[in-house]
């Protein structure tokens, strides 16, 4: 199968969209977008984590109770490795039980 | 990983770090999605020879499109026999957030063109998320962030495409988990603030219901701007409210 052609054009419309928000951040805003900018960050981190929480459907109680879990541990420790890693073991422990229950 | 204690405290630094720790700085704090990265680039590979793509052309997509959402789906439109204009669509369609994401971030750094062209190719969502850790971005990192999850990528792809249904999928022990604790390390600490709560909650909301309608990085620019409107919002609100709130300083940063 021969996909050169759309692969290439795919490449080369991934890199305007990936470039053109670089390219327009000289420009005058309003003060008002301007604002909103700063949250955008907290925005779109709250997205990606709702998001790829989403992913296991079959699932989604354990993880949502450890995902909860882990963000009380990021709060206190403010650590990410704290987090990551408490969040995972809640999660085996829970799909353990589940399992066991189940 | 620790980036915020660092871009808090004053006395500690005496001087800025360099832009060669900033980057291995972001490249190490990426590493934790590569426990979904790899897999899901070695079930990209394993798809894409599964429905007639040569070698070359499955390397080649994952080091120029570079977007796992975008590669996927298209596999799949290729199983079903797609034209070509439905596949570019349907993986720009996938990634408009990116433009939101460009800006946010140029706007932040402002760095030189040359800079900018380089780090604008490896941008993704994952880098940008692990990126904006401690609430400062910086090109660098972004970069450094950015080219982690390329190597992880192109990795997993190469694997999948050369070894195929060999490998066992760690996603049966729940590896892909990695990805959300990740953004919630990184997340938490950043809603210090009301206007950033009210953020978080709408963007959180917007996520749900817009990822029912469309797929991918639809979810993230729509919950990306409805947040990021309301942040804005609230701040306007308390700047110009009857009582001084004294986190309203914070949300100005």
């Amino acid at each position: 199968m021969n996909a050169l052609g759309p692969i290439l054009a795919m490449a080369v419309g991934m890199y305007a969209l990936r470039i053109t928000g670089f390219l327009l951040a000289d420009t005058a805003i309003p003060p008002a977008w301007e604002r909103a900018l700063t949250f955008v960050p907290v925005a779109t981190l709250t997205a990606l984590v709702v998001t790829s929480l989403a992913g296991g459907a079959d699932e989604a109680p354990i993880r949502l109770i450890a995902a909860a879990g882990a963000g009380v541990i990021a709060q206190r420790t403010r650590r990410m490795w704290a987090c990551i890693l408490s969040g995972l073991a809640l999660y085996w422990l829970l799909r353990l039980a589940a399992a066991r229950i189940g | 990983m620790r980036v915020s204690s660092h871009a808090i405290s004053t006395s500690a630094a005496p001087r800025e770090p360099t832009s060669r720790g900033l980057f291995a700085r972001g490249f190490l704090a990426l590493m934790p999605l590569w426990a979904g990265a790899i897999p899901v680039g070695i079930a990209y590979g394993v798809a894409a020879r599964g429905v007639g793509l040569g070698l070359v052309e499955t390397l080649l997509m994952s080091l120029t499109v570079f977007s796992a959402a975008a590669q996927l789906s298209v596999v799949a439109l290729l199983g079903a026999g797609a034209p070509g204009l439905v596949l570019v669509g349907t993986a720009l369609a996938l990634n408009v957030q990116a433009l939101l994401l460009g800006l946010a971030a140029a706007r932040q750094t402002r760095p030189s063109w040359l800079k900018r062209l380089a780090a604008a190719y490896f941008l993704t969502d994952g880098a940008y998320g692990v990126a904006v850790a401690g609430g400062k971005l910086t090109l660098p990192g972004l970069a450094g962030a950015g080219v982690s999850m390329f190597v992880a990528w192109n990795t997993g792809t190469i694997l999948g495409a050369a070894l195929g249904h060999a490998l066992p999928d760690p996603r049966h022990f729940g590896v892909d988990f990695v990805a959300p604790l990740t953004f919630l390390a990184v997340l938490v600490p950043l809603v210090r603030t009301r206007a950033a709560a009210l953020t978080a909650l709408v963007a959180g909301v917007s996520a749900l219901l817009v990822a029912r309608l469309m797929p991918g990085g639809v979810a993230v620019l729509g919950a990306g701007l409805a947040g990021s409107a309301a942040g804005a919002w609230w701040a306007r609100r308390e700047q110009t409210g009857v009582a001084a709130v004294p986190t309203t300083t914070e949300d100005a940063r």
